[in-house]
């Protein structure tokens, strides 16, 4: 769902990921999927035979090594204004971006202190993505910053349901996160959850425009659940892996 | 009604310049907007946070662009969210088309279906189209999509400067044909309307 959502960012079309026995696993015994047995078969032959055949041809291959990549931030206006946690913003960054956000050309995001911390969307709000942040939070015994309003809101009423199942809602709300009920939030502040000014959020969020966060003048910067959870420990823009280390 | 009467194989009106690239769909209308039921009322909240900002000065409020509606942008316009409201909302501020460097795939097609006509030229033609307005702000531009050609003017001998432009063939033809107009297109299947819904199981009780 992240790398099919962010696919569009990057000018894509579409973003897809072939169907294979991970889909079919997860699909097994939902509530919505046909019954265990010879209509789920029937139904996942049909969802099979959408794969790209054995070959296929592309126009071009790339390979990305998940654990070579330092988390990711986004420091501008769009999600391709972005960067490793421990790089500097392009001396060449655009102008309208670095006005907006309040930085400058050169400078480290690393430090820079944060308002608001938010863990949700349907990119990144899914139970997988609560489970790594809970689990975190309650393996480093890790608090919210003083000052920072932290929120974690499920991408779906599922999801909700079942971090609740597992407990994960009282890990983050003794750690000082709100844990509020399902749906978009902060991602694209439709509903009251909006920054206030021009506050800054460490948001797991998909979108990073001008506004986007309910607000003017407010600033977005999109990371990674993991790296929400680091940064609203601390208060400021914190690179996950001295938490983990 | 019917989809002849949609054709849309030209386009004149004044034409101004919106700068900047990468105007994302949350710029062009904001996200708190977009809770209406019809589209009904977005044209006013257009840019709306953008043109607050700039107090007047924002090329939507400039005094002198008032009732043009050809708008000419630079790339990538309409990024970001696949949002179509903000179609609706830059036609109702009264955008006919638009000619830029480039558009966003998902903003494009969400014009073409609104029958707004989003029409792309080289660096080379929009840096000419913006020197000619400069120039002559107030010259009269034509989109003639049956020719793909952008004419302002009358200029010299009453002869337009002609400046060639393109769209997607599949879209050049949706709107010369009238077929963007897709109740329109539907509405000319007549009988057959009322024959298919019958078969349609969820139909058939609104049907009878």
């Amino acid at each position: 769902m992240t790398v099919c959502n962010m696919s569009i960012e990057g000018g894509a079309q579409c973003g897809y990921v072939n169907p294979d026995a991970t889909t079919a696993g997860y699909l097994f015994g939902r509530k919505y999927s046909p019954e265990p047995g010879e209509a789920f078969a029937k139904a996942r032959d049909d969802w099979f035979s959408l794969a790209s055949d054995v070959d296929a041809e592309f126009d071009d291959y790339f390979e990305l090594k998940g654990e070579e990549i330092e988390p990711m931030m986004t420091w501008g206006i769009n999600p391709g204004e972005s960067i490793g946690v421990n790089g500097k913003i392009p001396e060449n960054a655009a102008k309208e971006a670095l006005e907006y956000m309040e930085f400058a050309a050169g400078q480290e995001i690393i430090g820079e202190p944060i308002n608001v911390a938010f863990i949700g969307s349907c990119t990144n709000g899914r139970i997988t993505d609560l489970r790594a942040a809970a689990d975190l939070i309650k393996k480093h015994g890790l608090r919210v910053a003083p000052g920072v309003k932290a929120l974690v809101v499920p991408g779906s009423e599922q999801v909700r349901k079942q971090a609740i199942a597992e407990r994960l809602d009282e890990i983050f709300v003794k750690a000082g996160w709100e844990f509020r009920e399902a749906g978009c939030s902060m991602c694209l502040a439709m509903n009251p959850d909006k920054l206030k000014g021009n506050q800054l959020c460490a948001s797991s969020s998909n979108r990073n425009f001008k506004g986007r966060q309910g607000s003017p003048t407010g600033r977005t910067m999109l990371m990674s659940p993991a790296s929400v959870v680091a940064c609203a420990t601390r208060g400021c823009i914190t690179d996950v892996r001295e938490i983990l280390n | 009604m019917n989809s002849k009467e949609s054709i849309i194989d030209h386009v004149a009106g004044k034409a101004f310049h919106l700068p900047g690239n990468d105007m994302d769909t949350d710029r062009i209308i904001p996200a708190r907007f977009l809770k209406c039921v019809t589209f009904k009322g977005l044209g006013v909240n257009v840019f709306k946070d953008d043109r607050a900002k700039l107090e007047g000065k924002h090329p939507f409020d400039l005094p002198e662009n008032q009732g043009r509606s050809i708008l000419v942008v630079d790339e990538n316009f309409g990024s970001g969210s696949s949002r179509e409201h903000a179609v609706p909302a830059l036609m109702q501020y009264g955008i006919k088309a638009i000619i830029g460097l480039s558009f966003a795939a998902i903003f494009r097609g969400n014009a073409v279906g609104n029958g707004l006509v989003c029409v792309e030229v080289t660096p080379k033609q929009h840096e000419h189209i913006l020197i000619m307005l400069a120039d002559h702000p107030l010259c009269d531009v034509e989109i003639d999509l049956a020719n793909m050609l952008i004419e302002l003017g009358p200029f010299i001998q009453e002869h337009p400067d002609m400046t060639p432009c393109s769209m997607p063939d599949s879209h050049r033809k949706m709107l010369t044909t009238g077929e963007w107009d897709s109740l329109a297109t539907a509405l000319e299947a007549g009988p057959l309307i009322e024959e298919t819904a019958a078969r349609i199981p969820y139909m058939a009780a609104v049907v009878a």
